[in-house]
Formats: structure tokens, sequence, C-alpha cells
């Protein structure tokens, strides 16, 4: 009988299920735990019923029916261990297993095979094919995820995956009936940035794991819940070890993050935890040269130097993707001393909403409502690279109806089409802004603090302005690129301004894992009453002790200023899982971290969800959490107000400052100064980026992240096709570069030539390897400030 | 009164004497079975389960696959491996480890092995005089292996009922 609230009853055998109007029989099956065998059907992915493994004898009708395709109807009856369901499994058993290899013994699928289960459970234990088995030649789709397609079952899982889901469709089935076969067609990689979670779907082991093939069996590996530290979304998933070893990471199913998916940078990240240039023990330097020394004698030297030092003239930089233990006694210490210069914004420009107002630009709304917007923004985003599974939620918004366009300094590959998509240089985005403000002006007239008669505005501008102030529920989306800008303020103000005249959500997405933390617990100069010194004055002042709390020396932060700040203080203290030459070179005292898995802690993610993990694996060696260092720290130098004594006494007070702030993404200096650069003639403006494969310590150590051709890319210099043609470059040819602030020539090891970058503009990787020089071709480059 | 005359007889004319001096009688001069090891040794079967080996195809190549089947159905947990992708792609193990004073000597590896790669020997006459020499590592396994091929091949042959028909050995 169908009740008021679409609540219809079936029977599945002989149970009867109360389920709602529209659920497939597989689901209803599932959720009252009756078991169905599937290879096809993926709750996330439409239906293709093209396995036939699900079959289910209904009352009633002629033939059995794909579960996986028939909705439940009312007073339905169920039958899916009848005889003949049970014929017909047996038979589709042994139609899938004439061509599959009998190769469970080297399948790394082996132990976790729906196949296997499957063949086990339901299968026959014989078959009568005698003829041979078609073989299918394996491709190479790329340094992540390795095939055997000899294996495959045409469930066309890993299809559909491409085409709903990563939005960027790169393997299809070609060819019909037994010769059809799973291939990119023409010999490419397989490049999304979601591409590992085909390893995930696939059923059998015709798609595997690369950098962790061979290692583990399922068996072996101990499963532990971990949040990735490597965006500021912070996914959830499931690390498994071996011997005190990560062997691969898995997704852990969250609705509210990442649901059942994992990006490659969060899956194949942890690789770099194994690199050789770890740090095993504290390091002191003594007469120019490094001798190991032991942690009480390390932190005791530490708290000597801090309880020495002038207090204004103590300066610390912290890695935005430490935990939040770390940066609240971190900051808790340095602030013991009356000083307040501690910054966790390594690489922004603009420090000019350095105010006391916590605004702490986050997200502004959960995921869940991001997708049922039908209007999205992109200022200053490669969202897609940026934070591929916010990016994927964005996606979903455009597949319920969402129009979405993107004002960017370089024209970013989108895995949707966007409204508009308007390329500017980095000094013109805030005209572009303004020009869209004005045309909202137009439509929705209302009183605007700032003068924008002089700015022309475009059809372009028109589009956009319609399409969020026409929309019902719209964002204004403001990425990480943007932090990277001389006017970051002006385009935060005007982003705000944008959304507040057209009614819409301001989202800032945040840089690092722990961007929000880093603001909560007090990784900012302006935390307190007493303004500090924010990144860029500590590294021009002349200190007497700096730390430097876990950031790489070359890509998290400007190498060549960090190195004068270095070799300017007089006490150097690097706390970092990662030794470098920057480091070596210009420090004092070196302490070995352990990593965010070797540790636990808590994260903030963008949404503002507090985020707690456990200790998975021993520290490498004798590094220690950064949260023991901390408070050993504060014991040394007899400070009070340290009496805990473990991570959870820490995030109890954590949980009471975060529950104090109310977050909100306002601007509050509305006036809009451009502070950018005055530009010469002659000279480029340079584009720099928060890469996907560079923006954290781990992904960049991990070589198999590094082998993409996504972080291929992004190592080349970019400069666009009419500026080429001017200057005579050819492609991947080498050049060399003056900058306005350093006083040595930069030589880049290749060019590359693109539409995407805007004229007199160049795309320059941080901390890209220098090589010498075989080409006169000089590009000045004024360098932002 | 009849049952005690019975047993009167009986003892008086010593038939169980008799009777166990029959029974010593026919062993003394039966064929003896006694073994005079080491100068002498018993017949084997060939199932017996001694020493440990790995065992290679005739071209050269190892047999062992890494497929782990032998570590997990251990019941003493007496081997450990590590796997990992060789140059040429294969999977193979880095390292294979049987710890002999955990090992009971089941045979259950050999009989999970799908490929014949570990087998027991009919070995069974060794000794170390060093603690590290329990564990029989990846080389020692196919030296022990190597030596006996020949043996093993033989036994693996003639044993063949036991195991499925269609398997070459």
């Amino acid at each position: 009988m169908i009740t008021n609230d679409n609540k219809i009853n079936i029977t599945i055998n002989d149970k009867k299920i109360c389920c709602n109007v529209g659920d497939k029989i597989i689901d209803v099956a599932d959720d009252n735990g009756i078991e169905i065998p599937r290879f096809c059907y993926h709750k996330k992915l439409s239906t293709a019923a093209s396995c036939r493994m699900c079959l289910v004898e209904i009352e009633g009708a002629p033939k059995l029916m794909p579960s996986c395709a028939t909705q439940a109807s009312d007073n339905m009856v169920v039958q899916t261990k009848s005889d003949k369901v049970v014929a017909s499994q047996k038979a589709v058993m042994e139609f899938l297993l004439i061509n599959h290899p009998l190769d469970c013994p080297i399948c790394d699928q082996g132990g976790e095979c729906s196949l296997q289960d499957n063949a086990f459970s339901y299968g026959k234990t014989d078959s009568i094919f005698k003829e041979d088995k078609l073989v299918n030649l394996s491709s190479d789709i790329g340094p992540l995820v390795a095939t055997n397609f000899n294996r495959c079952i045409m469930c066309t899982r890993c299809v559909r995956f491409g085409e709903e889901i990563s939005g960027h469709r790169e393997l299809g089935g070609i060819g019909r009936a037994n010769t059809i076969e799973i291939s990119t067609y023409i010999n490419k990689n397989v490049d999304s940035e979601l591409s590992g979670n085909i390893i995930d779907l696939c059923p059998v082991g015709s798609l595997t794991s690369k950098p962790s093939q061979f290692q583990a069996r399922a068996w072996e590996v101990i499963k532990k819940p971990a949040i990735m530290p490597f965006d500021c979304l912070g996914s959830n998933a499931n690390l498994h070890i071996k011997n005190n070893k990560i062997i691969r990471v898995l997704p852990r199913e969250n609705n509210d993050i990442n649901e059942m998916w994992l990006s490659d940078r969060d899956r194949f990240g942890f690789l770099g935890q194994y690199s050789q240039d770890r740090l095993s023990n504290p390091i002191i330097k003594k007469d120019k040269s490094w001798h190991n020394t032991s942690w009480g004698d390390s932190l005791a030297k530490m708290a000597e130097k801090l309880k020495q030092a002038k207090s204004s003239n103590i300066g610390c930089l912290i890695g935005g993707n430490s935990s939040n233990e770390e940066i609240f006694l971190l900051s808790k210490i340095i602030r013991s001393f009356g000083c307040n210069n501690i910054d966790y914004r390594l690489l922004q420009k603009d420090f000019s909403d350095n105010t006391k107002q916590k605004n702490t630009n986050w997200l502004g709304l959960d995921l869940k409502q991001l997708e049922q917007c039908d209007s999205v923004i992109h200022v200053c985003s490669n969202l897609r690279k940026d934070v591929p599974m916010l990016n994927h939620r964005v996606f979903t918004a455009y597949k319920n109806g969402a129009k979405i366009s993107s004002i960017s300094n370089r024209l970013y590959d989108f895995n949707y089409p966007l409204v508009e998509q308007i390329g500017c240089k980095p000094s013109n985005t805030i005209f572009e802004l303004k020009a869209i403000l004005k045309e909202i002006l137009k439509i929705k007239p209302q009183k605007i603090a700032i003068n924008l008669d002089d700015i022309v505005s475009t059809k372009e501008h028109k589009n956009i302005a319609l399409q969020l102030s026409t929309a019902q529920k719209s964002v204004v989306m403001l990425g990480i690129q943007a932090k990277l800008l001389p006017d970051y303020t002006a385009i935060k103000t005007l982003c705000d301004l944008i959304s507040q005249a057209s009614n819409s959500i301001f989202a800032i997405v945040p840089e690092y894992a722990n961007s929000l933390g880093a603001k909560l617990y007090g990784a900012i100069p302006y935390y307190s009453d007493n303004l500090g010194k924010n990144s860029e004055q500590i590294l021009k002042s002349n200190l007497d002790v700096l730390i430097l709390y876990n950031f790489d020396s070359e890509y998290d932060i400007n190498s060549d200023k960090i190195q004068k700040a270095a070799s300017l203080a007089k006490f150097v203290i690097v706390i970092n899982p990662y030794s470098s030459q920057i480091w070596q070179e210009y420090a004092d005292l070196i302490l070995p971290l352990a990593t965010t898995f070797e540790s636990s802690g808590s994260m903030v993610n963008c949404c503002n969800t507090l985020q707690k993990y456990q200790q998975n694996i021993k520290p490498y060696k004798y590094s220690q959490e950064g949260w023991r260092i901390l408070l050993t720290l504060a014991d040394k130098l007899s400070l009070d107000s340290f009496k805990y004594k473990s991570v959870p006494e820490i995030q109890n007070d954590l949980t009471d400052i975060q529950q104090k702030i109310i977050l909100n993404n306002d601007t509050n200096n509305k006036d809009i100064k451009k502070i950018g650069i005055k530009n010469n003639v002659d000279d480029f403006e340079v584009i720099n980026e928060f890469a996907i494969y560079q923006n954290h310590p781990m992904v960049r150590r991990s070589l198999a992240l590094q082998k993409t051709n996504d972080a291929a890319s992004y190592n080349k210099l970019i400069i666009s096709l009419v500026d080429a043609k001017l200057l005579g470059i050819k492609r991947d040819e080498k050049i060399s570069i003056t900058t306005n602030n350093i006083d040595h020539t930069k030589i880049i090891t290749s060019v590359q030539q693109s539409d995407s970058i805007p004229d007199s503009c160049i795309f320059l990787p941080n901390g890209a390897k220098y090589a010498t020089i075989n080409n006169n071709t000089t590009i000045r480059v004024k360098e932002s400030i | 009164m009849k049952n005690k005359i019975k047993q009167l007889i009986k003892s008086f004319s010593l038939l169980e004497l008799l009777q166990g001096m029959r029974f010593t009688g026919k062993n003394y001069f039966a064929k003896k079975i006694t073994v005079f090891y080491p100068e002498e040794k018993t017949p084997q079967s060939n199932r017996f389960r001694g020493l440990h080996a790995l065992r290679r195809y005739p071209n050269g190549e190892e047999r062992c696959i890494a497929c782990k089947l032998c570590e997990i159905s251990c019941p003493a947990v007496a081997i450990t491996i590590e796997s990992h992708c060789r140059d040429d792609g294969s999977r193979r193990t880095s390292s294979y480890e049987i710890d002999l004073f955990k090992c009971i000597f089941c045979g259950i590896c050999q009989d999970a092995c799908p490929v014949d790669a570990i087998v027991e020997t009919r070995v069974f006459e060794y000794c170390f005089d060093k603690n590290e020499d329990r564990t029989l590592n990846k080389a020692k396994l196919l030296s022990i292996g190597d030596k006996h091929e020949k043996q093993i091949a033989y036994d693996r042959a003639s044993n063949m009922t036991n195991k499925r028909g269609d398997r070459e050995f």
C-alpha cells in the first residue's frame, strides 16, 4: 500500500521491507543486509546493467530482472536465491571466467577481488570452455595506474567514472561483443587528477595501483583512519600499513567531505614520506660543520637562545600544513615572550588585510550547499588542480544545471564548460572585477562606495553579471592563486563587494591544509592586540632568533628571500621533516620533525570542520612529533601555562577556541588601492602559482606524482604565442630571465608557448630548477613589490 | 569344581609358558627391523616432508611469484615474504625466509603453492651451531633446491596422482 510519505512495501526473500518509491531493488537489498552479487553496478555511478550478475526473480515477471536497473514497486515479491537465479548466476560466472586469466597468485587484486569472491560464492566449480582465451594487450596509461586488460570483465565502471565523476572521459570501450576492449584509443596517459579512483572502482585486477604494485597483499595490511594533509578539504582516508610502512591509501567514505573518492594527490602523496632526504636526528652547527646532538641538548640550546633574544627580535615562520596543536603551542610559546612575529602566509605578497578583525577566510558554506548552487564564479582559481575534490562538488553543481565562469591570469582547463572565461594580466585583475561589479550595479542598482566611472566593461562582464544576478543561489569563489597576487586585498574586497551586490555567497578557498587552523590558533601576527611582523617583514628584518617550522626552503617560500633572512639572523632554528641544501647552509640548529602520518593531531578544513587524527606509524628514526617537541621546549623554558600531557588535553582547549570564534569572510577595509606593479612597457609580469603537485613538502617528494603530466607541465616557463614570436623563442628553448629585485639572473630550463597566458606575461614556476644558459634571449621581469 | 581342575592342569602343564616361548621363538628367527642409523637408513616416502627448498624452472628462472599463499597458510607463521616488482615487471620476492624453529613441517606451504616453488625435500639431517642459521633465506632455499632438484622432480612426478592431473612437473 502506498502511504503518504512515498513509502512502499516489498518482499525480498520472504523478508518484508519498507522502502521509498523509486529505490532500486539492489539498494533496498543492500540496506537490509541481503547480498546480491554485482560487477557493473556502483551506487555513485549511473546504471549500466551490463554484467547480468545481479539478476533476481520477480514474481509475475517472465524473465529474471537486473536488480540494479529495476525499481521497487508496491507489493513486489523478489527472490534472490531461487533455483532459477542461482542457475543464472552460475552461468554468468562461467561466461565471465571464459576470458579471465587464472593469474590470481600474481594479481594485486587477489584477496579483495569481486570476481574471486563471486566465483567462490556463486560460481560453478568447473568450466566446459576448452578453447583459447582472448588476449588484450595492456597499455601504459601513466605513472599511477597499472593496467592488465586481460583481466577486464567490461563492467565499464572506469568509463562511467570518467564521464560522470572526473568529467574527463579518458577511457572508453572500443569495439563490440567479445572484441570490446577498454582503451584510451590513442596511446596517451590518463591525466585526470582523480584518476586513482578507477583503481578502487575496478572490481577485478585490471586497473591496479602502480606505485604500490606487488608490495603487499590485502590481508597483510592494517587499515588505520587518517586525514589527508595535502589540501584544504582534509579528505578522509584509510592508510594501509604493513610493518610500520604505508603501502597505499584508500578513501574512507564521508559524504560531507570526500564522498568515496580521493584525489591522486591524496592517494599517492604519502610516497614522499619515504624520501631520501628525511632528517634522522637533531643536528647542530659548530664551527661551520654539523654535529649530531641529543634532543635534550638541542632544545636546551634553543631555549637558551630564545631567552637571550630581545622579544621583538624573535621571528617565527610556520608552514600552513602543520597541525592545530603545533600551531597553537608554537604561537603560545612565541607569545609568552611578548612577541607576535609569527606568520603562516609564506608566499603571500599583500598584507594590507593585516587587521585585528579575525576574518577567517573560509569556504563560507558546506559542500552539500555548494552542490546545490546554480551559479559559480571562480576568481584566480585553478580549482580543478588546486583542490580536486572541491572542484568535484562544483562539477556536481554543473551537472545539476549550475552556470560557471572564471576570471584568472592563466586560462585554466576546467572539466565543465564555462559561460565566460576571462584571462587577464595580474595587474588587470582588479579592473576586470570592477567591470563586473559595474555591470551588476546596472542590473541591481545600489550604493557602493567606490568609483567605477572610468571602468570600461564588455560583453563578457555583462554575461558574468547576468549569470550572478539571475541565479537563486550563487557563489563567488576566490581561489588560492589570488594569494600570490600583489593586489590580493583589493581583489578580495572586490569579490566581497560583487557577492554583496549580487546577493551571493563569498567563498574563499584556503591555500594550505590547515590555513583555517593557523588563523584560529594564532599563527598570524594580528592574533592578539599587539600587531606583530608579518612574513614579509620577518624575512626583511634583522633577527636574533628565527624559527622555521615545517616548510621547505624552495617551494613553500621564496628561496632567495629566505636565504637572505637566514643569513641575517643570528640563530636560525629549522624544525622540519626534510633536509635541504639551504637549511644545511644557513641554519644553526636542525630538528627532525615527524610528518602528519607519524603524529597525532587535528586540522580544521575549509568548511570549519575540526578533524582529529591519530599517530598511525612510528616517527622516522629519531624524529619527534611536533607537539612533543614544543611541550618539551616549553618545559625547558619553564613556562607555566603548558600543563598538557597528551594531544586530547590540548584538543580540549582547541575546541573551546574554535567554538568562540564566529567565522566570516567580510573584508573590513573597503577602500581599494592598487598597490601592484606600475608597469614598464618592456617588463613582463610574472604569474606564479600554487601547483597541484608542488603544494606540500611530501607531495613534491612523491616520485610517482612527479612523473605525471600535471607535474611536468608545471616545470616549464610559459609565455604567450605572440610574445614567443616577437622574441623569437622556440618551444623548449632555454632562455635567461632578469628579475628586478634579485640581483642574479635566473635561467629556466625550458619554455613552452601557450594560448593560455596573456601577452607580456610570463609563467614562472616557483622554485624551478635553474640550468645553464644556451640562448641569448633575455626577458626582463618585473617581480611584484 | 570343574574350573578348579582345569586351572590346575593348565598351571602344571606350563601351557602359558610354552605360548610365550612360541612368540619369542617366532621373533627370534624372524627378519630384524632394527636399523643401524647412520650406517643404515629407513626407506622414505616420496611425500617425505623434510628441509624446505625453493625450486627453479629448467631455464633457471625461479618459480616463486611472491603470491604469499604459503605465508598466509602457514599455521606456525614460520614464513616471511617481501615482494617487489622486478626490473622486468614481474612479481618476485625480495626476501623469502623460513624460521625452522617455528616450522612444524606440516607441508601446507607446498600444498598451497600454485607453482610448486616451495617444497619439502627428503633432507632431514641438518644442524646448526649458530642461532641465526635457523632462518633459511632465499639464497639458501634456492641452493637446496638446486642441489636436490633431480630428487624433488622425481618425487613430484611419482606423487602426481595426489595433485591435479594436468600439472607438469
